[in-house]
């Protein structure tokens, strides 16, 4: 399921880039394909059991004190963004995202390159729960949808953080914030299944709204930053009156 | 003036078409396959969406060959199979244009390859396209009430058995 995860997003995400600009390498994809494993097991990993130490618990749950709760819902969003933050970064990146359209397209390609390699992690990380072992293969259908839509989110709010960074400092920082708060909207679900409020088979459907969300917000700068003239225009006829 | 009838531009639309309607109903597939236990009320209340959704896409995919576009004595009429049919009488077209057009994320049936239905653009707003192409080399034509998007393969040939139907 997780190899039919990942192909069914890498074909979605090659179809998405190609549908909003113009060409770009797939390597751009590739790329990040490894960081939400490095920064899971990097950094998400070590703070948070150095958080549970701090709180003296062993899992999030609805006894726990509330700054943990808080910190554990920010954890990803901060760490995550971040890590792509710092993708974008990088020189022979950073050089691609030359005006708005291709920092678009930039940030988009390095969000779901994360996304693509996040839904390998989770995959993988499944694959080894015992619990999880006796489940026939279609039941993880589910798992297909929620990942699709993470790989949208992650594109989208990188591709936001880039116009920002492209725009200035202070946009750059306020784009960052501006993600960090989507997602972590966005993880509101499965804290509040964590937490025992709401059956863990509806927390993903907490998914859905924020996707339409970012989704509007990505699609209001992309018409923002696109070029005047997208393309030529041929006048055949024009009935005079 | 006898009828004339056109063929759109040749695409791959119907693979991806096809495509779609796989992946929508492929949980509706695995349950059938041989070896599954029966499946829960629960289960295929859920499952029913991808049916609803996949066998649509199915049914436009095997439709695809009857796209159409028609120049009869007072009109022209995009056809595609019985579920899509656009009117557009001559005496209502105000212009004519060939154009690259800009593709919104928010998709309505807009694939590698077909446009069908009402296709919002970012710069000519919502189009009622019938065509083999979404976004580059479009023929649009305006009247009061819509603007229709087609891409005949003879494009020349259709431009000119259009033009002398058209009122002077």
């Amino acid at each position: 399921m997780t190899a039919l995860t990942l192909a069914a997003g890498a074909g979605f995400a090659a179809v998405l880039l190609r549908a909003i600009g113009r060409p770009l390498p797939l390597w751009l994809l590739a790329l990040p394909l490894p960081l939400s494993a490095a920064v899971n097991l990097l950094v998400k990993r070590p703070i948070y059991v150095a958080l549970a130490g701090a709180a003296s618990v062993n899992v999030i749950g609805p006894t726990s004190p509330f700054w943990f709760l808080i910190a554990v819902w920010l954890l990803p969003p901060v760490s995550e963004e971040g890590i792509k933050l710092v993708t974008l970064f990088l020189p022979f990146v950073r050089r691609r995202i030359r005006d708005g359209e291709s920092a678009v397209l930039v940030g988009a390609a390095v969000g779901l390159g994360f996304g693509l390699g996040e839904a390998l992690y989770v995959g993988y990380a499944l694959g080894l729960r015992v619990e999880f072992a006796s489940l026939p293969w279609y039941a993880f259908f589910p798992f297909l949808g929620e990942r699709l839509a993470a790989i949208f989110i992650h594109g989208a709010l990188t591709s936001i953080v880039a116009v920002g960074l492209w725009r200035g400092r202070r946009a750059g920082i306020g784009a960052y914030l501006l993600a960090v708060g989507l997602h972590a909207a966005a993880n509101i679900g499965p804290i509040l299944a964590q937490l025992g409020i709401i059956g863990g088979d509806i927390a993903s459907l907490f998914l859905f709204p924020f996707v339409l969300l970012i989704a509007g917000i990505f699609e209001r700068q992309r018409r923002a930053v696109r070029p005047a003239a997208a393309g030529r225009v041929d006048e055949i006829y024009v009935r005079r009156v | 003036m006898s009828r004339l009838v056109f063929r759109p531009s040749p695409s791959y639309g119907y693979l991806w078409l096809i495509g779609v309607a796989l992946v929508v109903l492929a949980p509706t597939i695995a349950i059938v396959l041989p070896g599954v236990q029966g499946p829960t009320l629960i289960t295929l209340i859920a499952l029913a969406p991808s049916v609803v959704i996949g066998l649509p896409f199915l049914m436009l995919a095997a439709l695809f060959p009857t796209m159409r576009y028609e120049l009869d004595a007072d009109a022209l009429t995009l056809r595609y199979g019985p579920v899509l049919r656009y009117r557009i009488p001559y005496a209502e077209i105000q212009g004519i244009q060939r154009r690259d057009l800009s593709v919104p994320v928010w998709s309505s049936l807009r694939l590698p390859g077909i446009a069908l239905f009402v296709v919002p653009y970012n710069d000519v707003g919502p189009v009622r396209m019938c065509a083999t192409r979404a976004a580059t080399n479009v023929l649009l034509i305006r009247t009061a009430r819509a603007t229709y998007g087609l891409t005949p393969a003879d494009e020349p040939r259709f431009l000119d058995a259009l033009m002398a139907r058209l009122p002077r």
